[in-house]
């Protein structure tokens, strides 16, 4: 990140978030922590294949000003559908669902479901308790730091490293630049 | 495999998102790191502060329904092991959010032991029922920290229970 900072605050009230979560309690605590933010719209749904519905009737077309923004889910219990909801975006057709970027909340913290989620290709993982400043922090690191998304054999998603070292030991991959194509969208 | 196969693909995206949530779209303001308005987190932070009184409710309904799930999954009804997963997860959820962090380790512990639980093994609905027991004081003496006394006797309890029918 850089170390300058915008003076005034971010204007959400024009972002769209879509909370996919089964548990109506933290469902009316999240979308009010989020409405405090400024977020202007919080939708909802205990459902995934509803979710999917929504996002295709929001994000299915050209960019627009409906479009969800962020897609915020949980685990959505022992079926794991949340992470089924992750890789049904990233394997979508239309960018406008591809790449939307996906916040995934979640009270199961064992490695094993991280990395389910991570390899899904999630932008961000927030692991609860939820608090007002862990939800603030990974909104501003799904704003400020959108990582570039790496198309490889077997994955697609956000790049899963966040910093990038120098690696001291033997190179070992390859560094042709025939075997790496880099994209920029165009405008 | 094919060559393009093998291919890795780095693809830069437009930030659309911050354009949309900064006032200015100057190369600089877009560079620059934003934050969120203080006063908001700080309200945000009170919405969760405000609705501890709301978890005794919130939890005794659900252990309500974690009874009955449990009571399911004990006359051999497979299903309900998923729902047996699902209530102790939303407790545990719960306590972590207010910081009741006995419920919390109790209600962990049951989603996690749930997770491999046999039905037909009457050893593991001991240990089931030994969770239950547990929490089931837990809610009605709305203990909150793990290390007090009564805490710590509730989990040697269930440690007892853990080490001598796992």
């Amino acid at each position: 990140m850089n170390a300058a900072v915008n003076q005034e605050p971010y204007a959400l009230s024009g972002v769209r978030i879509l909370l996919v979560e089964e548990f109506p309690f933290m469902v009316a605590l999240m979308t009010s922590m989020l409405r405090e933010f400024g977020v202007g719209q919080v939708m909802s749904t205990d459902n995934v294949q509803h979710a999917k519905r929504l996002i295709v009737d929001h994000n299915g077309g050209h960019r627009n000003t409906k479009m969800i923004d962020i897609l915020m889910t949980d685990l959505m219990g022992p079926s794991r559908a949340g992470v089924e909801l992750v890789e049904w975006t990233r394997n979508h057709k239309q960018d406008t669902v591809k790449y939307l970027p996906v916040l995934f909340a979640s009270a199961y913290t064992s490695l094993e479901v991280v990395e389910a989620a991570r390899d899904a290709g999630v932008n961000e993982i927030l692991m609860k308790p939820v608090s007002a400043e862990k939800l603030a922090q990974r909104l501003l690191y799904i704003i400020d730091c959108p990582r570039p998304y790496v198309k490889a054999p077997g994955f697609f998603g956000p790049d899963r490293r966040r910093k990038v070292e120098e690696f001291k030991g033997q190179e070992k991959r390859i560094r042709s630049t025939e075997d790496l194509t880099v994209v920029n969208e165009e405008e | 495999m094919s060559e393009k196969d093998d291919e890795v693909e780095i693809i830069h995206r437009i930030n659309h998102l911050k354009r949309k949530v900064v006032a200015d779209t100057k190369r600089a303001s877009m560079l620059s790191e934003g934050r969120i308005d203080p006063d908001a987190i700080e309200r945000a932070q009170a919405v969760i502060d405000d609705s501890q009184d709301e978890y005794i409710e919130e939890v005794e309904s659900i252990f309500s329904d974690l009874s009955k799930a449990w009571a399911e999954l004990k006359s051999g009804e497979e299903k309900a092991v998923n729902q047996v997963q699902v209530y102790s997860n939303r407790i545990t959820d719960l306590a972590s959010t207010y910081g009741f962090d006995l419920m919390r380790y109790f209600s962990k512990s049951l989603r996690d032991f749930s997770e491999r639980i046999d039905i037909a093994n009457k050893n593991h609905i001991t240990i089931g029922q030994a969770h239950l027991d547990v929490m089931l004081i837990t809610v009605h003496e709305k203990i909150k920290e793990e290390d007090a006394p009564k805490a710590e006797e509730l989990k040697a309890v269930l440690d007892q229970a853990i080490k001598k029918y796992g």
